[in-house]
């Protein structure tokens, strides 16, 4: 089984820290949700642990090997990066055909027959300049990309940002089927917590620079519960736990508590106990709306 | 070198050096079209004007393609690359790849014009070196710019500005300076360099241009 690990990874932009000191290990076969608010780290960390961006302090392997500046290593990872309409002279004065051409040129394990399958379903004019495309064209270029890479470890940054409920439905069904007929690993980073939340199989939280959990998304939403009732009666039911994001209305209090082996929410007070969807343990986490 | 960079690196070439022959052919054509140096020989005096245009126009055409294509690889192609796989080190020896290809085959398209039986210019072997020594020069300095534009964005595109008005201000001014037109100063300013040692000069700057240009993007941040 291969890993990717990253430790101690540290980036400073301007004297401030992006990352700080985040430790982060990807196992093959498994497909990792990484979600984070805006300006979390989120892309920084990806396009460090693919070596697109050097690291401030830190390393990042894969299978004991540094990744950076290393072809071995890198032949076996993609990060497909968002696409954005900025001016310059940059990827966007690429024609789509040139972009994939060269895509095919550095990937080593490049599916022709699965980009021009792709091509044909998303309906990507290929003739088009990048920063001719709206944004949702832009993210079927970059999920195209991905898939067609063949890489074992993928990554997809927001990979449905722009794309409309139809292209994003299809998107995670290609992706599933994909994940399944060739046990690839996919790393996709996402805005759109809810409905991508089925799809991980293990869930990254990244907030301000550091990793909160990373863990097996099942598990955390069966120890995740939301306890709500009287203010005295939450109190005792959740004493002794860690509580997240609480909230008072009136004599009114909800609270967030992600159990932790042997802990329990104690029986015989007056309190709703619920389980919580990923969004909602995420809003618990990062403390605000995502 | 992986087998994508020298496929990838090639083409590029390839598509340069058609840049570069066919824009030489249309400023040729376009400048000296109609004129022929040696009118009494008749076709062959055709032949020799080809002869001794060309590859004055090719030269040209070389210092605007190649410029202008260098600088476009570090600061559009080079990124592009590198968030597909491509490493930093490996683009950089594809960029100096296409550079020296592209001196080397500009030289030898010049030298087969030189060598015809019709030609009737001398020197060809001082005049190949002293070319090729120039060429040289101006590619590494062309490498060296792309890599600072790459490297550090607008300020290098500031840079950029700055050494080539620099540059400028100089060569005029030193045109000034012996009352002679620009073109006339620039080819006497050529013809005083010893073929040999500008050849010499051009191998050395293109190598240290190279590791600068290494070094500069070994760190180089990617946003595409």
């Amino acid at each position: 089984m291969s890993k990717l690990v990253g430790k101690g990874i540290t980036k400073t932009y301007g004297g401030k820290d992006v990352l700080h000191s985040v430790d982060l290990e990807l196992e093959s076969g498994k497909i990792y949700g990484m979600i984070g608010r805006n300006g979390a780290g989120k892309t920084t960390l990806l396009s460090i642990l693919t070596a697109q961006n050097p690291a401030t302090k830190g390393s990042v392997t894969l299978d004991g090997e540094p990744v950076w500046e290393n072809p071995a290593a890198l032949k076996h990872l993609c990060f497909s990066r968002e696409l954005a309409q900025v001016s310059g002279n940059n990827v966007n004065t690429m024609k789509v055909k040139e972009y994939l051409r060269i895509a095919a040129t550095f990937l080593p394990n490049w599916d022709k027959e699965m980009a021009d399958r792709l091509i044909r379903e998303f309906d990507l004019d290929v003739k088009k300049r990048i920063g001719k495309l709206s944004k949702g064209m832009m993210s079927m270029v970059t999920v195209l990309t991905a898939l067609a890479s063949k890489a074992d470890f993928t990554f997809l940054d927001e990979p449905t940002s722009g794309l409309d409920v139809v292209a994003r439905e299809k998107f995670y069904k290609i992706l599933l089927e994909e994940y399944e007929q060739t046990g690839r690993t996919f790393i996709v980073s996402t805005h759109i917590i809810e409905e991508a939340a089925d799809v991980f199989e293990e869930v990254v939280v990244l907030d301000k620079g550091s990793i909160l959990l990373k863990e097996n998304t099942q598990e955390l939403l069966e120890r995740s519960f939301h306890v709500s009732g009287r203010a005295e009666e939450v109190e005792a039911a959740v004493s002794g736990l860690r509580l997240y994001h609480e909230e008072r209305i009136g004599r009114s209090r909800g609270v967030t508590v992600l159990l932790e082996p042997g802990e329990k929410i104690r029986d015989g007070y007056d309190v709703s106990v619920q389980r919580l969807s990923l969004q909602k343990v995420f809003l618990a986490l990062c403390g605000e709306e995502a | 070198m992986g087998m994508g960079n020298v496929k990838y690196w090639g083409r590029m070439w390839l598509e340069y050096m058609g840049a570069v022959m066919g824009i030489a052919l249309a400023l040729m054509l376009f400048f000296a079209g109609g004129r022929v140096i040696y009118p009494g020989d008749g076709i062959n005096g055709i032949w020799k004007t080809i002869c001794v245009f060309y590859p004055a126009y090719l030269v040209l055409s070389a210092f605007f393609i190649f410029s202008i294509g260098t600088i476009s690889s570090f600061q559009t192609y080079l990124p592009v690359l590198v968030s597909l796989n491509a490493t930093r080190r490996e683009s950089v020896w594809g960029i100096l790849g296409y550079n020296a290809g592209g001196v080397m085959a500009i030289t030898a398209v010049i030298a087969l014009f030189w060598m015809m039986p019709s030609s009737e210019v001398g020197n060809v072997t001082e005049l190949l070196l002293l070319i090729s020594g120039i060429l040289l020069m101006f590619s590494g300095a062309s490498v060296l710019m792309g890599a600072v534009v790459g490297r550090l964005g607008k300020k290098g595109v500031i840079i950029f500005i700055i050494f080539c008005a620099v540059f400028g201000g100089i060569f005029g001014g030193m045109a000034a300076i012996t009352a002679q037109k620009p073109g006339d100063f620039l080819l006497d300013f050529l013809m005083n360099f010893q073929p040999l040692w500008a050849f010499i000069l051009g191998i050395g700057v293109y190598v240290l241009a190279g590791a600068a240009a290494m070094m500069l993007v070994r760190k180089m941040e990617v946003r595409v």
